[in-house]
């Protein structure tokens, strides 16, 4: 162990000496805090404005005048997605996603104004976020630091010389290994700990779920690093030239954060094709009108559930039933669009998922993609979370709809249901939306192929050190 | 002639930079593939559309022929798909086009709950975004140039040759920047024929427009020489002058547009497209519990051509609802002008920034060519706009004089997008 730690402080010292690093740290550790805090004001200020939003929204409907219940059902509600705390840290697809859904009477909404499509994005850059930074420049600065590490001994025959003293290459480069990886560790630790600070400011969860969201983040980070920096290492001990061993480690650099993630999009793109929300809308419709279209009076499956309703009443006509015609049919009539948008959205769902398979299938070449996803996803920002919205809000959206339907067949009499109204107190007894957070280990829930690739990585790096272990030998023999 | 060959070989031998001209021309041709696909899903979306508006409109049409012909009911139910065409060039520069609604089902009902929709995407492709030949040009033709430029003065200065060349040769520079124009020249060839490729690959012709957006690649190429040249010519060791050269493109392609983006949403959020959405909506529903004819009344004096019509009677009326639909589009019309001021305000943002990054700066003007930048968004929801409004004054002429179409709905209005606003290759300026 002492040998290890002597290794790595003679690796710090000369890291130290060398300036470069320390500039680089500095400057870099900057851009971090910098991040942190553009991330932190802008997580407020969406928060502020979200919740004053909903507060809007809720005011709006509470303040209705005397209604009939399916006028209330069309004026509808609003539901707004809070900004999770820690997009502070990543926000992930936030920017990509609308902020906003409109809750009516037979329709769901597509949601509304995201920062995308309000010109708030650079389509083909990246918005910068701490996440971002850590993900794709932290890794390079490694390269920077360390690529030269081993490669140096080797060259200068400085590792020739330590032979003679019982130094085997697996120990200096463990002993390298515990130098960089301390290096990270001391590094992201600040960042990690502002995260959390500001975050107790904006805490939506609990203290004990963003300990846990906190500590899962930097596990993740640090195994990002530690990745690397084996992979730098390896690289540094197979290739002695330096320029070589830069340009391999900054190309692999560029492929696994750059080009396989964007060629790997396309390609699903290119085998999944999936409806657009105006397509997807006329598949919703054309999937009701199969069924029943409450709305034509000679309709078959109107027609049948009318006699259903007749004989469950035991009556004749509608008019004698002891409750309102029109609000069941409106009831029927929301609970097959809903389902049939429920089927049709969990089918798009699966398309989705499909092509995030093309992206899976990267994380075994490209560790960028596992930690980014595995960031997103402990920061609630990944698009699990948001169709987890979306799917509250439709539950919140049905309910209500439902409930107001209810009202309809119950309170409203068929005979003055064009005139009739209910009591302005009515709305304000129905329950308003807000998002319930899910909590860490819903969050965690990972599929099965994630955690394989997990394994994956762990052989690869061992495959490395097996490799190292002959070229050691190599080494020796010269 | 034969020093050409001589350097050319030189060239051929680094392996890695002929792997690397393989791995740009796979990405190239790969990239092109997407957005040619693209817009095909596009045109096979629309058309779809079209398909089932035009069954919706026989249907109307039959039922226009009967007695009772629920001519608003027409208005409420039927949907005219409109559609935002790509140019050709959108499938080489994907730019804003791969976020956007490219096609709404547009029905007379107020605009506003209409437009801002957002487009059913997979986030998670959206988020590592595609892979379309601008990505090619702005991100990885810089860094080829890098890896074949700027080391040219170092490579012989560390491997001992430049003495040797210095006792052959007059003088070494002289070799450096012969080196550096011969690169140069085939960088531009490469761009060029990966620009030919995707041009003729689209179906566009080689023309003036073609070159200058090639103007517009070597201007891009020429800064990033220069940055390599100056590299050389302070003779900065291999390595710190890769590190330079990449740190600079870090700053220029991740960097400065990051910033941009961050600070385009910090500095204006768009926070006015909720407030007219809330805004509108109170509008229009209030409208069933205020006196209808007032408000009718109010709307004669925006459009006093439907003054005449009768007045209101106590049974409902598509004609006021159709008018409270479009005056709440007009309650809320100085909040909409707020909204897209927000955009607009974010576009002019961005490319201030572009000053300070030329990889913006690219992407900013390629995207303004191809029209799939912002603005052209903002001229499709015009279209939009104006498509709706010739929807109301048709139905209006109808609905307002108690009269039925009785020409087979033969002058309903059809969606039309009026590419008059860009077709000198630039978005005119529209004056809102």
């Amino acid at each position: 162990m002492q040998k290890f730690l002597l290794i790595a402080m003679q690796e710090w010292r000369l890291q130290y000496r060398k300036k470069l690093a320390i500039l680089l740290l500095s400057v870099f550790q900057l851009l971090l805090i910098a991040s942190l805090f553009n991330g932190w004001s802008y997580t407020k200020n969406l928060d502020n404005y979200q919740s004053h939003f909903q507060e809007v929204a809720n005011q709006q409907w509470a303040s209705q005048p005397d209604r009939h219940p399916h006028r209330v059902a069309h004026f509808g509600t609003y539901g707004f997605r809070p900004a999770n705390t820690l997009s502070l840290f990543d926000s992930g697809v936030n920017h990509l996603l609308g902020n906003s859904l409109f809750l009516e009477a037979h329709r769901q909404n597509a949601s509304q104004f995201s920062e995308s499509q309000s010109g708030g994005n650079i389509v083909g850059f990246i918005p910068i976020s701490t996440a971002n930074l850590l993900l794709i420049l932290w890794p390079l600065l490694l390269i920077v630091l360390a690529q030269d590490s081993m490669s140096s001994e080797i060259r200068n025959k400085r590792f020739a010389l330590l032979q003679t003293t019982g130094v085997k290459l697996l120990d200096l480069l463990v002993g390298k290994l515990f130098a960089y990886l301390g290096l990270s560790i001391l590094f992201l630790l600040p960042t990690f700990v502002v995260t959390g600070l500001l975050a107790q400011y904006l805490a939506t969860q609990s203290d004990h779920d963003l300990a846990l969201r906190l500590t899962a983040l930097f596990a993740g980070y640090l195994l990002y690093s530690f990745w690397w920096i084996v992979f730098i290492l390896i690289i540094s001990t197979l290739i002695k030239n330096t320029m070589t061993n830069l340009s391999l480690l900054v190309a692999s650099w560029l492929l696994m954060c750059f080009v396989l993630p964007k060629l790997l999009t396309n390609s699903a793109y290119l085998t999944i094709d999936t409806p657009s929300q105006a397509v997807f809308e006329k598949q919703l419709a054309a999937a009701t009108e199969k069924i029943g279209n409450s709305h034509n009076p000679n309709d078959p499956y109107f027609a049948q559930f009318k006699q259903k309703v007749l004989q469950q009443y035991n009556k004749e006509r509608i008019e004698d039933l002891p409750v309102n015609y029109a609000g069941l049919v409106m009831a029927e009539g929301e609970q097959l669009t809903s389902r049939i948008f429920d089927e049709h959205y969990r089918a798009l769902l699966g398309q989705y998922q499909e092509q995030n398979r093309w992206l899976s299938a990267g994380m075994l070449f490209s560790p960028y993609l596992l930690v980014k996803e595995w960031s997103m996803k402990i920061s609630a920002t990944d698009s699990r979370h948001f169709f987890e919205f979306e799917q509250q809000a439709e539950r919140y959206r049905y309910n209500l709809i439902q409930e107001l339907n209810h009202l309809h067949t119950e309170k409203i009499h068929y005979q003055t249901n064009k005139t009739q109204r209910l009591n302005q107190e009515t709305w304000k007894k129905l329950p308003t939306f807000s998002y319930s957070v899910p909590d860490f280990d819903w969050s965690i829930h990972a599929s099965s192929f994630e955690k394989w690739v997990g394994v994956w990585w762990i052989l690869f790096l061992i495959l490395g050190l097996a490799l190292i272990k002959r070229k050691g030998g190599q080494y020796a023999a010269n | 002639m034969q020093r050409i060959k001589l350097e050319f070989i030189l060239l051929i031998r680094n392996r890695a930079l002929v792997l690397m001209s393989i791995v740009i021309l796979l990405c190239s041709i790969f990239a092109v593939q997407q957005g040619k696909e693209r817009i095909n899903n596009e045109l096979n979306d629309y058309s779809r559309l079209m398909n089932i508006a035009a069954q919706d409109f026989a249907h109307w049409k039959t039922l226009s022929q009967q007695a009772d012909f629920d001519l608003g009911g027409m208005g409420y139910y039927y949907f005219e798909p409109t559609r935002h065409p790509a140019e050709p060039l959108a499938a080489l520069f994907n730019g804003q086009r791969v976020m956007d609604t490219l096609t709404h089902n547009i029905r007379l009902l107020a605009i506003t709950g209409q437009l801002y929709g957002q487009e059913k995407h997979n986030p998670d492709l959206q988020l590592h975004g595609y892979l379309d030949i601008g990505f090619v040009f702005i991100f990885i033709v810089p860094l080829l140039i890098g890896v074949m430029t700027c080391r040219l003065w170092s490579n012989e200065n560390e491997s001992g040759r430049l003495l040797l060349l210095k006792s052959v040769i007059a003088s070494e520079r002289s070799l450096i920047y012969f080196r550096f124009g011969l690169i140069y020249l085939l960088i531009a060839l490469f761009q060029l024929f990966l620009l030919c490729y995707g041009f003729l690959l689209v179906g566009l012709s080689i023309n003036l427009f073609f070159m200058q957006i090639y103007l517009a690649l070597l201007l891009y190429q020429t800064l990033w020489f220069l940055v390599s040249w100056l590299i050389n010519y302070f003779k900065v060791q291999s390595i710190k002058g890769s590190l330079i050269f990449i740190c600079i493109w870090i700053f220029w392609t991740l960097v400065i547009p990051g910033a941009a983006i961050n600070y385009s949403q910090y500095r204006y959020p768009a926070t006015q497209g909720i407030n007219m959405m809330l805004e509108q909506r109170q509008h229009m529903h209030n409208a069933w519990d205020r006196d209808k004819q007032s408000d009718l009344n109010e709307f004669y004096q925006v459009f006093p051509q439907y003054a005449d019509s009768n007045p209101l009677t106590e049974a409902f009326h598509w004609k006021w609802y159709f008018a409270m639909q479009l005056m709440s589009d007009r309650k809320v019309s100085a909040i909409k002008q707020e909204y897209w001021q927000q955009i607009k305000s974010r576009i002019a943002l961005n490319k201030k920034f572009s000053y300070l990054s030329p990889a913006l700066a690219l992407q900013v003007y390629l995207t303004q060519c191809a029209k799939t930048d912002m603005n052209s968004q903002l001229q499709y929801w015009r279209a939009i706009e104006s498509y709706h409004q010739s929807l109301f004054d048709y139905f209006a002429q109808y609905l307002f004089y108690e009269k039925k179409p009785n020409n087979n709905l033969q002058n309903f209005p059809k969606y039309e997008f009026n590419k008059t606003g860009y077709s000198d290759g630039r978005i005119s300026k529209h004056n809102e």
